[in-house]
């Protein structure tokens, strides 16, 4: 982390999960001095405590984008956004082009942009790697991705900048919300299933891990022009992953569901609309500003979605990710970025758990 | 010949402004919003268009000669040179919680209301919750007879539309989760049982501003104290008062409910029916102000009661800086 030492760094999507416990760790760790991206105040929560410099921008705002970029060695591009496909591409293509833009035009700062395993498709081979296929999944938020990596490599090519790709496994522990905090609400619930008996293979990532991933790609020189794919590389199935959130949780055996059934995929559309009308995130209930139809409505549909989704738990997506036999191959982060995963799956647990009891999640 | 109401200014239109003191306002009849004061003009022009407001000023100085008392809902960083300049043109000031970001400032802000002998009054807004104000009179009619222990834990993962996000940010303000939310619930304990003689601090920030914290209290006559603060994740929502009778508790966010546990028997009672509400609460509070002002009486929070909790926070963060920052980063969430 000596790499780091009062160098400047500017991370986007500096209040979202990955961002947050990056630039927090550059702080402390690394005595880096950073700056992270705010999009939305009310998301600081974690990121603003550390010794943060937190600027309110948006990554489409080329003047913003320069304006924080100013000074910086390093960019960790974390920021996007999930939904559907205009706000996906206004975010994560045209918000990633800014961010190119302003590092090219900075001089100075290498960028290493965040992207996700999700861009080789659901049911990528056994052993696969950075040079396995890019697939398109008709998913907003993945196909976007995909279409950021390609605007990384086309800055790379023509205008010389440094720049390296990491692509993440499912992130993971304290503050993951898809991948820690929803299954063990789901198991408490008693509404959280494994798919095909829990054997297909688990591709994730604690936090921790993939941020000293990320580090090590912001300062190896080896890492310039490079994509890395990150993963913890335990070698274990999604049963035994989720068997850890289990025993936190005191509940009896997880019943399975199977990933070609029928019932759970015909659920699939009425769900996804219903998320659609949602719309993301919870919010205070008792300073709600909504009129009462508008909460109603809301709460009408959060109960079917519910029902719904008791006999249709997962997506599509998940159906794939967690009966998936295929196996991520982290050769290259090991070798060029000297990466590997410090913690024992026990040793994370304990500390993810530990998060969980002190959030009043458990 | 009509009362004369008084004439009052809003002096920063961010959230609290929108949902809180400007739609209070209109259900107070003693008052009169007459201007809306923002830097960003635009703002303040887009309320006062939707809330009837007939004056809009980028700076206090611009309408002080056309009111008689101010709200200062500003973040706090800026609010002890507008008190100042408000008192300066002789107004009367309701100010934001906190008072002020320090010790110092919130003093100096009450040397000046004392030299313009003007009303300070300090949105400690859970004073005018009826069911903090009944547990008050329960305690002070010896229902619980002698207290024990008090318990309060206050979470909610951060949902404030902040406009200015000054709850984030270190540049505005000294503290995070303890100064601009858990405040409130202090405040309430000195109000209830007067301040503590001896307290044990942690929060979880590393450079930055707490969103966690833990406070132990030793209030006189034996009476332990334990205050869990958090903006990551929501908590049990309650202030719970342990006697040696039973226990009296309210829900944090419900300003109605009081659950009483006496002689065994357990009890919800709803002390206030009607209306209830964040714009309920805080007309009831500039009600307070402003006949505090009529009938020249103190306001139900006073600038010394601001200084006072103010003062306590300022201590939490200095044990705090007493002990060295860890040099890996904890696991989220954790104080120490």
């Amino acid at each position: 982390m000596v790499a780091y030492q009062g160098r400047r760094v500017l991370v986007t999507g500096g209040t979202g999960l990955i961002g947050s416990r990056l630039a927090e760790r550059l702080a402390l760790e690394g005595k880096a001095q950073v700056r992270a991206l705010v999009h939305t105040w009310s998301k600081a929560a974690w990121v603003s405590r550390a010794d943060v410099q937190l600027v309110q921008g948006d990554i489409r705002d080329p003047a913003a984008m320069a304006e924080a970029l100013q000074g910086c060695d390093v960019v960790f591009h974390c920021a996007a956004a999930r939904g559907g496909w205009p706000l996906c591409r206004a975010t994560n293509v045209e918000g990633t082009r800014t961010v190119l833009e302003a590092a090219a035009k900075s001089g100075t700062a290498r960028v290493v942009h965040l992207s996700c395993a999700a861009v080789h498709g659901p049911l990528f081979a056994e052993g696969a790697d950075e040079t396995a296929p890019l697939m398109r999944s008709g998913i907003p938020y993945i196909d976007t991705k995909i279409e950021s990596e390609e605007l990384v490599r086309h800055f790379s090519a023509s205008h010389g900048l440094p720049a390296t790709i990491v692509r993440p496994a499912p992130v993971w522990g304290p503050c993951s919300p898809g991948f820690t905090v929803m299954p063990v609400r789901q198991m408490q619930l008693g509404r959280w299933s494994l798919v095909d008996g829990g054997h297909g293979i688990c591709n994730a990532v604690y936090i921790d891990h993939l941020v000293d991933a990320l580090l090590l790609a912001g300062e190896r020189e080896e890492a310039l022009g490079e994509t890395f794919l990150v993963a913890d590389d335990y070698g274990i199935t999604w049963g035994e992953f989720f068997e850890h959130y289990r025993r936190m949780v005191n509940t009896g055996p997880l019943p399975s569901v199977r990933s070609e059934s029928p019932v759970a995929r015909a659920l699939r559309r009425p769900i996804r609309a219903i998320d659609w009308l949602l719309g993301p995130g919870p919010r205070m209930p008792e300073y709600e500003p909504a009129p009462i139809l508008v909460r109603g409505a809301r709460s009408g549909l959060m109960r079917l979605r519910a029902r719904l989704t008791r006999h249709a738990p997962f997506s599509d997506w998940d159906l794939d990710l967690y009966s998936k036999q295929g196996k991520l191959n982290i050769a290259k982060a090991r070798t060029l970025l000297d990466y590997k995963p410090r913690l024992s799956l026990d040793e994370a647990m304990r500390a993810t758990e530990a998060w969980l009891h002190d959030q009043h999640l458990l | 010949m009509p009362e004369r109401k008084l004439r009052l200014a809003v002096v920063g239109c961010g959230a609290i402004a929108e949902r809180g003191h400007i739609p209070a306002a209109r259900r107070v009849g003693e008052v009169r919003l007459v201007a809306l004061v923002d830097s960003d003009t635009a703002r303040a022009e887009a309320l006062a268009r939707r809330f009837g407001v007939p004056r809009v000023a980028a700076t206090l100085s611009g309408v002080a000669a056309e009111v008689d008392a101010a709200i200062l809902a500003t973040p706090p960083h800026v609010r002890p040179a507008l008190a100042e300049e408000a008192f300066r043109e002789g107004l009367h000031v309701l100010c934001e919680k906190p008072l002020a970001n320090t010790t110092t400032e919130a003093e100096a802000i009450l040397r000046a209301a004392a030299r313009a002998r003007r009303v300070l009054a300090v949105a400690h807004t859970y004073r005018f919750f009826p069911n903090r104000i009944r547990l008050y009179e329960m305690l002070g009619q010896g229902v619980l007879g002698g207290v024990r222990r008090i318990d309060v834990r206050e979470g909610m993962p951060a949902g404030w539309p902040t406009r200015s996000g000054y709850p984030f940010r270190k540049e505005m303000v000294p503290g995070g989760v303890l100064l601009t939310l858990g405040i409130h619930s202090l405040d309430a304990l000195f109000w209830w049982f007067g301040e503590p003689f001896a307290f044990q601090y942690e929060d979880d920030s590393v450079g930055g501003l707490e969103s966690n914290a833990r406070i132990r209290m030793h209030f006189a006559g034996e009476v332990e104290a334990s205050v869990r603060l958090s903006r990551t994740c929501r908590l049990e929502n309650r202030m719970t008062v342990e006697g040696e009778r039973g226990a009296l508790s309210v829900p944090v966010y419900d300003q109605r409910v009081i659950h009483q546990c006496l002689g065994g028997k357990e009890a919800r009672r709803v002390v206030e029916r009607g209306r209830s509400g964040l714009v309920h609460v805080v007309a009831e509070q500039l009600r307070d102000f402003a006949r505090s002002i009529t009938e020249q009486r103190a306001p139900r929070a006073t600038g010394a009661d601001g200084l006072r909790v103010v003062q306590f926070i300022e201590g939490c963060y200095a044990a705090k800086r007493a002990r060295p920052l860890p040099e890996q980063a904890p696991i989220a969430g954790f104080t120490w």
